[in-house]
């Protein structure tokens, strides 16, 4: 037995407001029929304006924090494509909202992949010793990003957060996380991107750093990438923890499209009724996605204690990463 | 070849809904309603089935599914899969 992260709470929180599909149709050039085959989605949440994303984070680390029984953390991540502001980090906020007093917190960016490396940081975190608590949220409000014209990504993207308490622990307990897997190829850092408001733009044109402030995705670029990405990174964490695919009890994947997820099982030769998915209720919520899915598997009864879980990520740089972890006794 | 445009045909029918009844060796990609998206998802399908590599752009709304066939079977012989 060696140290290492154990989750031990879970907990996730979506705005309020539900947008349909049918409301989207009457905004843009687009029907339900349309958005249901090609994305497997029906709804999506939006946060109302004046929420932003440490509001959503906050509330979803308060379910995980009830939920672990635990009123103070070591650490606070924040994995987000979408923090309150450029500056500063998010992650203190979050802390401050929750009363956490002076704990150590910073944000983790790596798009959709980025509660993957929220997770890996915190587990790197307790092996070495440095944190016997870390609390990793996942949380976006993509609709500070997203144009509401864009018609491709506005029927995509959802907002909301989920968040999960890691503890120190030791391998093979139920909750244990790991090994990872997590890799990056920023050659296709335009497949994915919102190109204003960096030093980029702004060493290129100075006095020009809002053109291009929307996010914008090649759909067919990222549709292969993200299936064989995800596909690779969850055979490398599989081989090395020396398993099988089909000793895996659920798959969860980042929920980026249902069809993305259906050649992502196809490819894995895991059955999709061993996936859990809620794409078709909250959208892509990018970094959230995995945490709200794990969420969504624990309140419906879906994650069993002991069930052996992979959790594969793909998302912008490009970036990716994949771990495994056994189903902890968790309050429900 | 025959067997090979069957499966294609199958796979069309099984994962995107195409009326088998409508679908001949002479309907393109376009005919059967298969946007770009659904033909990277088409392409990446034939490559788990068939085992071999097919990029999105080596097919297009233009293909028939004689021409699918054919795609594959050329990808097979040169994978060493099939003579």
């Amino acid at each position: 037995m060696t140290r290492c992260a154990v989750l031990t709470a879970v907990g996730g929180y979506l705005p309020p407001t539900v947008v349909t599909n049918e409301d989207l149709a009457g905004q843009l050039d687009t029907s339900d029929e349309w958005i249901r085959t090609r994305t497997g989605i029906s709804r999506r949440h939006r946060a109302a304006p004046g929420t932003a994303t440490s509001d959503l984070a906050a509330e979803a680390a308060s379910q995980a924090m009830r939920c672990a029984g635990m009123d103070s953390v070591d650490v606070v991540i924040l994995a987000t494509t979408t923090p309150d502001r450029p500056c500063p980090a998010t992650a203190p906020t979050i802390a401050a909202k929750l009363g956490l007093g002076p704990v150590a917190a910073c944000d983790v960016s790596a798009v959709c992949s980025g509660f993957l490396y929220g997770l890996a940081t915190a587990s790197g975190l307790i092996v070495a010793d440095l944190a016997e608590t870390v609390l990793v949220i996942g949380a976006e409000t993509y609709s500070s990003l997203v144009h509401p014209d864009d018609r491709s990504n506005a029927v995509l993207f959802g907002d909301g957060a989920g968040a999960v308490v890691l503890r120190s622990g030791e391998t093979g307990e139920l909750g244990a996380l790991g090994p990872f897997d997590l890799g990056s190829d920023g050659s296709g850092r335009d497949l994915i991107t919102v190109r204003a408001g960096g030093s980029e733009q702004w060493a290129e044109e100075p006095g020009s750093r809002m053109r291009d402030a929307y996010f914008s995705m090649s759909g067919r670029e990222v549709f292969r990438n993200a299936v064989q990405h995800m596909n690779r990174s969850a055979r490398r964490v599989l081989d090395k923890a020396d398993l099988d695919a089909d000793q895996v009890d659920w798959l969860v994947g980042h929920q980026a499209n249902a069809r993305i997820l259906r050649s992502l099982t196809d490819s894995l030769g895991i059955p999709e009724e061993r996936s859990i998915s809620n794409i078709d209720l909250v959208g892509n919520t990018a970094a959230a996605s995995i945490p709200l899915a794990l969420e969504h598997g624990h309140r419906e009864g879906l994650l069993k204690p002991g069930d052996l879980v992979l959790l594969t990520a793909f998302g912008g740089g490009l970036t990716w990463g994949s771990t495994l972890l056994t189903w902890p006794a968790l309050a429900r | 070849m025959s067997e090979t445009y069957e499966t294609v045909l199958s796979i069309l029918v099984d994962r995107f809904k195409v009326d088998r009844a409508t679908a001949t060796s002479d309907s393109t990609l376009a005919d059967l309603e298969l946007d770009s998206l659904f033909i990277v998802e088409f392409a990446l399908t034939l490559e788990d089935r068939f085992g071999v590599s097919i990029s999105e752009d080596a097919l297009s709304s233009s293909d028939t599914l004689f021409a699918v066939a054919e795609l594959v079977e050329q990808r097979r012989r040169e994978a060493g899969l099939a003579s």
